[in-house]
Parts: C-alpha cells; sequence; structure tokens
C-alpha cells in the first residue's frame, strides 16, 4: 500500500537567467513500514525534496500524494492539522522547544492538538526512548543524543504514517548516531512508519530498506540494499 | 580598511534591514525629544511675542529718578532703548475728556513708539512738538479724524487744550472694552500738560522710565549693578515679570516658575529614560541575534574591549543616518505647528517665522540623542564581549535564553503558555520591555496634569463670551429692549442676550440678612448654566414666576447660607417681595465680592422689580461680520451706552490658549506615538529574534491561528504587567505632579484622571492589536522553510 506517491515533482528557484532547478520531475512511491534514506552530494536536492514532501516548502509542479491526500490542495490551517497528525519530523538541529521539558516536548504535537497526551503512552515512549529520567529536564540539559531522542520521541508520539528525516545523525557521534538510527528503524518496524530520511553517512544509508540517490535535482532508485532485503523480507513474513 | 572599526561601515551598509529597528527607535527618541525642545521653544517664542504686543517690549521701570540719571541708564552698553512714559486718567477718574469720551493720556519719548512698543503708529509720526499729539484708531474712526485736524482735550473744569494730530495709533484691547479714547504726547508736552505741578514739583509726573535690554543673558546683573550705582531702593525698579520669566531672567514669582522647570526636568527625565528603554531593547535584540558572528571576532583574536568598542561605534553610527533625519522631521513638525499657529490667531503669531529653527530643540535633540544612543548601547555591548568563541566554532549560538523553567501547559493551553513564557523567557529583556511600557504610560499620565494646569492657568473664553457688550452708563436697567429686537434682525449678529441687574439688595432668609444681586437670564443664558447646575430645576425657574438660581460657586470664599427651597426675602424699592430658590449653579459670568447672586428669569425680574430695560446687551458676532458691521451697530446703539468692543479681548484670551492647547496636545499625542510605536517595534523585535523557533513550531504542527494566540499571549503580558506598573506609577507621579501645579495655586484636590487613564489603556490595547498584526502577517507570508532559514 503506498503512503507516499511522488509524481513529476519539479522545483526551481529564481527567474529567468539566474533560476535554478532543484528538483526535475522527481517520481517515486513509498509503502507503508518502509524505510528508505536519500544520499547525495550539498545542494543535490534532498533536503528541498523532503521539504517539498513534508509542505515546508511548495513545489513549482508535481504531485505529492500522503496516503491518498494532497497537501498542496489543503488549506493552510488543514495542511497544518494534517501535518501536525500525520507526519512526524526530525531535524538535524533537533527544533526542540527549549522552554518545554523532555515530557512536554514529546507531547508536544498532541498538545497542539488540544489531546491530552496518555501518560502512559508518554512513559512508553520515555522508557523506549531511554529518558525517563530525563523526563523533567529541559533541552538545555541534555546531551545531543539525547535532544535528538527527545525529537524522534516527538515525531513517533502521534504514530504517523509517514517520518521525515532530515539528517538526524548530523550533529551526532557515531555511537548516538547508531542509537538514533536504531531507534528509528525500531519504531518503523514496530509501529509500521514509513520512513524517509536523508543522510550523508553511508553505513547508515546501508541499514535502510531502499536507497535514492539524489544529483542536481533528479532522483535515481538505488534499489533495495542486501543488508536489508532479508530484515524486510522477514519482517514482511512475519 | 585600516582599522578593525572600518568594519562597521561595512557591516551597517549590508544589514540595513536588521538595523532597520534600531534606526527607527533613535529616530524616534531623537525626533521626540528635539520636537519637544522645540515645541517649548516655540511656545516661549510665541508668548514672548503675545508678551511684547500686549504689555511692551520692556524689561524694568525705574520710578522716581532724574532725567540726568535715566541719561546715565539710555547710555549703557547693555540697554537698548529708553523712554518715559506717563499716564494721566489711567483710571478714568479725572474727568478729562475728547468729544465727550473719556480720555487717558499718555506721555512717552519716541523710542517708546519705536521699540517698547513697536508698530504702534498706525499712520503719521510722532508728536515733535508739545502741541501735537498721537489719537488712537477708534477715535479717528468715530470722530471722523485726519492728520493735521485739530483736537481738544477738556479737563474736568471744562477747560479746553488744544492739540494738533501728527499720527495715528493702534487700538488696545483697554481702550475698546471700555469704550473710551487714547492720546499720547511727547514727554515735554505731557509734564507741560499735567496738572498740579509747582515749580518742578511732584517732579515725577506719574512716569516711569521703561528699560528695554540688548542682551538678554544677564538681565539680573544688569538690573542690580544699575540698582547699586543709581542706590534704587527696591520699590522704585518694577519688572516686567511675564516677560522676564518667559526669558529665563525673573526673580519675582521665582518658587512657581522653578515648580514649572522642576516639573519640565522631571518629564526631560521620563523621555530621556523611555528612550534609552527603547533603543537598549532593540540593540539588545540586535546583538543577541548575531553571538556566532561576535563568536567568530573572538575566535580570529578579538578582545572583549574591541567587541565593545565595536558595538559602541556601530550604535553610534546608526546615528549618522537617524539624527539628521529625526531632526529634519522635528523641524517639520514646528513648522507645521507654527503654521497652525498663524492660522488660528494671526494677530498674535502673525510675527512668528514661517521657517524657525529651534536651535535648543536641535542641540537638544542631537545631545540627548548621542546621550541615549551611548547609555543604552553599554549593555548590548557588555552582553556582545562576553559572546564565546566556541559559539562560533560549533554553530550552536542559540539567540535566545536559554531558559531556565519549563513553560505551565496545565494552566493554560501550550500555545498560549508558550507564548507567556517567551515573555518571561530573558529576565532582563521583559524588564526592558515592561520597563519601557509602564515609562511611556507613566510619562503620558505625568504630563497629562498640565492638561489641568492649563485649564486653571488660561481662563478660556466661556460659551457666554460676547464679542461686543451695549452697557447702561450707570448699571442701571436703561439699555432698550426694542434694541435687542434691531440687533437680532442683523444678519452681522450670531446670538444677542439681555441682562438686567439689580445691586445690594436687602435680603433676609431664615432669619438672617445679608445683600443679594439680582441678575435676569434668557433662554441662551438658561441652556449654558445647564452645565453648572449643582441642585434643583433650571425648568422651574425659567417657567415659573417668583423662583430663582443661587449662585453656590466652591471657589469664592463667599459661600452662600442659601440654597434649594429656600424663600429669600428680597428688599426692592422700599418693599418686601419673595423670591423661592428652585436651585444652584456652581458658575455664572459675574461675581460679587460680598453678598449672593440670584438668577432669575426675565418674568420674575419684571415682576419683582418693575424695571422693562436691560442693563447689558451681549452680541455674539458670526465669523463673517466686518469692520464695518461693528460700525454699523455702534451706530445703531448711540451715544447713551456703552460700547465696549470685546474682540481683541477675547483674541489675546484665545491665541493665549491655541499656543498652549497646541504644546500640552501635541506633546500628549508625541508621547501616545511614541507607546504605538514602543510596542509595535517591541513586537516585531521579538517575533523577528523567534522566527527561527516559530519557523520549527510551525513545522511540527503549529497552525496559524495558534502561532496568532502565541505571540498575542507574548505581547499582552509584556502590555499587562508594563501597564500594571505603568498606571500604580503614573498615577503616584500624577498626583504628586497635581499637587504641585495645581492644588499648591488653585486649591483643587485630585482626583483619578479617569479618562486620561482609559485613553492611555485604550492607546495600549490598540497598538497591542496593530503591533501583532504585521508580524503575523509576515510570517503567515513566508513559507515554512524560509522561517526556519532565517539569519
Amino acid at each position: 500500500m503506498n503512503i507516499l506517491q511522488v509524481q513529476n515533482l519539479c522545483k526551481t528557484y529564481g527567474k529567468g537567467e539566474i533560476s535554478v532547478d532543484a528538483l526535475r520531475n522527481v517520481s517515486f512511491n513509498l509503502d507503508k513500514g518502509e524505510f528508505c534514506a536519500i544520499v547525495g552530494e550539498s545542494g543535490s536536492g534532498k533536503s528541498t525534496l523532503l521539504n517539498c514532501i513534508g509542505a515546508l516548502d511548495t513545489p513549482t509542479s508535481g504531485k505529492i500524494l500522503i496516503d491518498g491526500n494532497d497537501l498542496l490542495t489543503m488549506s493552510e490551517e488543514a495542511r497544518t492539522i494534517f501535518r501536525r497528525r500525520n507526519i512526524g519530523f526530525i531535524f538535524q538541529s533537533f527544533q526542540l522547544v527549549p522552554e518545554l521539558n523532555v515530557e512536554q516536548n514529546i507531547s508536544f504535537p498532541l498538545l497542539l492538538d488540544y489531546r491530552k497526551p496518555d501518560s502512559s503512552a508518554i512513559d512508553e515512549m520515555l522508557e523506549t526512548l531511554g529518558l525517563t529520567d530525563r523526563r523533567h529536564h529541559l533541552p538545555n540539559q541534555l546531551s545531543g543524543g539525547q535532544q535528538q531522542r527527545v525529537a524522534i520521541g516527538r515525531a513517533l508520539i502521534t504514530h504517523p504514517k509517514l517520518i521525515l528525516a532530515d539528517e538526524p545523525t548530523g550533529n551526532l557521534d557515531s555511537r548516538n548516531s547508531q542509537e538514533v538510527l536504531d531507534l528509528l528503524m525500531k519504531a518503523s518496524r514496530h509501529y509500521q512508519q514509513t520512513i524517509l530520511m536523508i543522510t550523508h553517512n553511508n553505513n547508515l544509508a546501508v541499514s535502510a530498506d531502499r536507497v535514492f540517490r539524489v544529483s542536481d535535482g533528479c532522483l535515481t532508485d538505488m534499489g533495495q540494499t542486501s543488508q536489508s532485503k532479508e530484515g524486510y523480507r522477514d519482517e514482511k513474513l512475519s | 580598511m585600516k582599522n578593525y572599526l572600518d568594519l562597521v561601515p561595512l557591516y551597517t551598509k549590508t544589514h540595513k534591514k536588521q538595523n532597520f529597528m534600531s534606526v527607527f527607535c533613535i529616530f524616534l527618541s531623537v525626533f521626540l525629544v528635539a520636537a519637544i525642545f522645540g515645541m517649548a521653544d516655540m511656545y516661549i517664542r510665541s508668548m514672548i511675542l503675545k508678551t511684547k504686543r500686549e504689555d511692551g517690549n520692556w524689561h524694568i521701570a525705574l520710578s522716581r529718578i532724574s532725567d540726568e540719571d535715566a541719561a546715565l541708564i539710555a547710555a549703557r552698553p547693555e540697554v537698548k532703548a529708553l523712554s518715559c512714559y506717563g499716564t494721566l486718567n489711567y483710571r478714568l477718574d479725572m474727568g478729562y475728556t475728547v468729544a465727550d469720551k473719556d480720555v487717558v493720556i499718555c506721555g512717552a519719548d519716541e523710542t517708546h513708539l519705536t521699540e517698547i512698543y513697536a508698530g504702534t503708529v498706525t499712520e503719521g509720526s510722532f508728536p515733535q512738538t508739545e502741541n501735537e499729539i498721537i489719537v488712537t484708531g477708534n477715535a479717528k474712526k468715530e470722530l471722523g479724524l485726519f492728520l493735521g485736524d485739530q483736537i481738544s482735550i477738556r479737563d474736568a473744569s471744562g477747560a479746553e487744550f488744544p492739540y494738533t494730530i501728527s499720527g495715528f495709533a493702534d487700538d488696545l484691547p483697554m481702550i475698546l472694552s471700555k469704550d473710551i479714547y487714547g492720546v499720547i504726547m511727547n514727554t515735554a508736552g505731557f509734564r507741560n500738560f499735567y496738572p498740579g505741578i509747582t515749580d518742578g514739583e511732584p517732579d515725577d509726573y506719574d512716569s516711569c522710565f521703561l528699560v528695554q535690554f540688548r542682551n538678554h543673558r544677564n538681565i539680573r546683573g544688569t538690573i542690580n549693578d544699575i540698582k547699586t550705582q543709581f542706590q534704587l531702593a527696591d520699590e522704585q525698579v518694577g519688572e516686567q515679570a511675564m516677560l522676564l520669566g518667559l526669558l529665563g531672567q525673573s526673580d519675582e514669582g521665582n518658587s512657581f516658575m522653578m515648580t514649572i522647570y522642576s516639573v519640565a526636568a522631571v518629564l526631560s527625565v521620563l523621555v530621556l529614560s523611555a528612550g534609552i528603554l527603547m533603543i537598549a531593547s532593540s540593540l539588545n535584540s540586535n546583538i543577541a541575534g548575531r553571538t556566532e558572528f561576535f563568536g567568530m571576532l573572538r575566535c580570529i583574536g578579538a578582545t572583549p574591549k574591541q567587541i565593545m568598542r565595536l558595538v559602541h561605534r556601530e550604535a553610534l553610527s546608526l546615528c549618522t543616518f537617524a539624527i539628521p533625519l529625526s531632526i529634519l522631521s522635528a523641524i517639520i513638525v514646528i513648522w507645521m505647528l507654527c503654521a497652525v499657529l498663524r492660522l488660528l490667531s494671526p494677530r498674535y503669531f502673525a510675527d512668528m517665522p514661517a521657517f524657525a529653527i529651534s536651535i535648543p530643540g536641535i542641540a537638544a535633540g542631537i545631545t540627548i540623542g548621542i546621550l541615549t544612543v551611548v547609555l543604552a548601547s553599554r549593555a548590548p555591548a557588555k552582553r556582545a564581549s562576553k559572546a564565546s568563541p566556541l559559539a562560533a566554532v560549533t554553530g550552536n549560538a542559540n539567540r535566545l535564553a536559554p531558559a531556565r523553567k519549563a513553560a505551565n501547559t496545565v494552566l493554560c493551553k501550550v500555545d498560549t503558555a508558550l507564548g507567556v513564557h517567551h515573555a518571561k523567557a530573558s529576565r532582563k529583556n521583559f524588564l526592558l520591555v515592561v520597563g519601557s511600557y509602564a515609562l511611556s504610560i507613566i510619562l503620558f499620565l505625568s504630563f497629562s496634569t498640565t492638561v489641568d494646569f492649563m485649564k486653571h492657568a488660561i481662563k478660556a473664553l466661556s460659551p457666554w463670551s460676547p464679542d461686543v457688550s451695549i452697557v447702561s452708563k450707570d448699571n442701571s436697567c436703561t439699555v432698550d429692549r426694542s434694541l435687542l429686537a434691531a440687533l437680532q434682525d442683523n444678519p452681522a449678529v450670531k446670538r444677542v442676550y439681555g441682562r438686567m441687574f439689580a445691586y445690594d439688595l436687602p435680603t433676609e432668609v431664615n432669619g438672617q440678612t445679608g445683600k443679594t444681586m439680582l441678575i435676569s437670564y434668557e433662554d441662551n443664558q438658561f441652556e449654558w448654566a445647564k452645565k453648572y447646575l449643582l441642585d434643583g430645576s433650571l425648568k422651574d425657574v425659567q417657567n415659573q414666576t417668583g423662583t430663582g438660581l443661587i449662585v453656590a460657586s466652591p471657589q469664592y470664599d463667599n459661600q452662600s447660607a442659601i440654597w434649594t427651597g429656600d424663600t429669600v426675602t428680597l428688599t426692592i424699592g422700599g418693599q418686601s417681595t419673595d423670591i423661592m430658590i428652585a436651585g444652584a449653579v456652581s458658575e455664572c459670568p459675574f461675581n460679587t465680592a460680598d453678598g449672593d447672586i440670584i438668577i432669575c428669569s426675565e418674568d420674575t425680574f419684571r415682576q419683582l422689580t418693575g424695571a422693562e430695560h436691560y442693563t447689558i446687551l451681549d452680541i455674539q458676532l458670526t465669523r463673517k461680520a466686518t469692520e464695518d458691521d461693528v460700525d454699523a451697530i455702534r451706530a445703531l446703539t448711540g451715544t447713551d451706552y456703552t460700547f465696549s468692543d470685546l474682540r481683541m479681548n477675547n483674541q489675546s484670551v484665545l491665541g493665549a490658549t491655541y499656543a498652549c492647547k497646541l504644546f500640552i496636545y501635541g506633546f500628549l499625542f508625541l508621547i501616545a506615538m511614541v507607546t504605538v510605536c514602543n510596542i509595535i517595534n517591541c513586537v516585531a523585535m521579538s517575533v523577528e529574534s523567534r522566527m527561527k523557533q516559530y519557523g520549527g513550531l510551525r513545522a511540527i504542527g503549529l497552525s496559524g491561528r495558534q502561532l496568532t494566540k502565541m505571540i498575542i499571549a507574548e505581547t499582552s503580558t509584556y502590555a499587562a504587567t508594563g501597564g500594571i506598573c505603568g498606571v500604580v506609577l503614573g498615577l503616584l507621579l500624577n498626583k504628586k505632579l497635581f499637587e504641585l501645579l495645581v492644588t499648591a495655586r488653585w486649591s483643587e484636590t485630585w482626583s483619578l484622571p479617569f479618562a486620561e487613564l482609559g485613553i492611555i489603556v485604550g492607546i495600549v490595547i490598540f497598538s497591542v492589536i496593530l503591533a501583532v498584526r504585521g508580524p503575523i502577517r509576515k510570517i503567515r507570508g513566508m513559507s515554512i522553510i524560509e522561517t526556519l532559514n532565517v539569519q
């Protein structure tokens, strides 16, 4: 079942002679529970693609359907609410709310929905993230790895269908990077969530089910990684 | 680049957008100061012009000095003009007349009309011989006089003194309102005419020497010097206190002037503080956003001191654009105000230069502007110097202060909780913003006391003020009522209303005896009296004969024992008659030194006194009424009554009121504008500094509506805290200043200024609404990724 459908996506910055094509006719689909990595040089258009998919930026042309919904035709308010409930974001720079503690940051998307967070779900998430003893800490009292784990918790708490991660390990050391990746993979497997992750790290990319390469705004499907083929098949079978 | 400080102009050139807010704050502060001082300067100038025109351009009057001493004083380099000046029949009690009308005779030197009352002679020249004379314009018009005509002054014994007319002079308000003539002789002619002089005694001819000084800087010293040199007693030296006071050289009534100056000083300090807070918060926000930049400078070897110098230089460099612009704007505003004054009261402000430059205003603007910027940049410079070199290396420079406490998401929704938390996140910033809000309110409430001061100090024209009055010569009811009907038909007359007077009527009420003045009112006057009704009913007095109103003004000492419901027995023409008091008013156009005032309808007055005609007819003219129209009314009136022309007096009152109102309301408007701009600026800066964070929040699901709520919550937190502090402190200061300016002089007690309070609170609320609109629209217009990428 396709969770994400991207069709002929184009994004051009500027006009006339100084225009730059950041994305050129990008098309691909992602299935439910798929964990995909996007690799590419700096400035190749990876982040632009992710931002367009998450409706953080508006594409010049093309279509994006998330679980059959076209975000670009929605009103700003409806798009925001859809994004809040169905897309989880993980940024390289964490983007935690400095005024909220760990627990509040994780439950933030629920609070924005004016929903009362389920304390058992929060406890479970904190346990999964290994942050139970840090639940009342503010972001500035946490290490980089811990902050990124909070960001992952925030992205997962609403059980979104799609998680978009823009270099989630970019600011972390190798140990923390591996931990973050393990968490993402665990979530993908456990909650059947589709994850699209940008990374520069080839070691991390090989852990994904599929790898896309973006070069000069064009996307190439590199196919399934050998490492993932078995895992993904096992998961499907089980 | 020869010096590291050369980085400043390069930076400011390429970061105009980031510096805009700071430049705007400096502009606003300097504009405010320059405009305040400029307006104060303009006000003083206008009052000096008015005083010189009405009371003469002299500083001291020396009496009982010899002509030789006067000549010696005139020869002093500090003295610009000296004129002998004396009057005869000034109180109209010596019986001198011209063509059967009272005349005031004045003796003066030529300098009196060229320097002291410059421009008084409208035609002809100063009397060169003892037989020549200048007469006032009203005599020329009424008697049909020409230059060279003969005119006679008659004394009380009936003796005639013929003179040749050498010139005509401007009318003075007093001449027109009393319906008399004025003549001016030269000093020799005056002394020759002066009666009762035997062998040169008394030798002062009821005269004095008016002195005008050349330099206004040390008038006090010169006066003391003259006193010592000529051994003059204090009584021999009179001062033109108003003019000297305006020139800052007064000694008389200094305590009150000092009170006014001390109030001005308090207000200036408040303006300065408001400016410092406003500029400091904008620079602070500018610096906070550049921690990485300063960290980078530290990385490559800049010392903290060098960073501080850089910030100071940067702040001052912003002045190079902001200060000239604000000074220019202030000058334009002052020109506009001068034009308005000239338009409103051409008689008094016609001499005001069309394009006046206020040197004190410009100097104060520049000085205080630079001082404000230097003081305001201290804290941000210190903050910048503390930037860690690590911040630049790691790129972890968080432009926002780290949170100390988590936001309370239990008590209110997360968007509101975050907004409130944003406001309180940095204690220093919170205090700065709240302080600047509070200061604007304090400034407004403090300065609003000057409105009360103005209302007391300047007696504005009452609605019943006439332009022309026709008065019975002996204050009896002899002005024919048929005149009223004739005047009502005159198209130049807007309103005409008569009053009948009965003076010193013996009264008895509740067993107590006294004296009463009885006045009749007609419909117009009853309508105006509505505003002053303290008790009872005006309608009863208007419609029921035998009823009256008692005037019970709390401002007079002679508080009446009579009140509504009392029956007063009046003795008129030996007969007793009763009048029932049906109401009380606080104000009437007349007051009496002793006894009560009872107002009744014309019917009641006629019934009580038997009088048929009026004592006075007051006329209000239409705007289009010309001099010819007034002459026609004068001709209709004839010579049986006193024709009192009060238009010049009214213009004088209006002129002073306009100047004062323009200054005070102009200043209040500027303060209100500063409050509005300050709040808009604070919100814009706060939003700008959190733009990236807002981007992040929007990316994870914060809707536009929630963002609006968050910004409103933040702004409201500042406004509510600043408002409460401002209102409490502002009211305290308002009370103190009111006591200093009003209570001490007019004994009026302070009461809560609800109107001013309502206005400033309204302005704050309006500003908050206005302030959040722009930034919210801006963010909503940007894509999330744009807000995330904001530098």
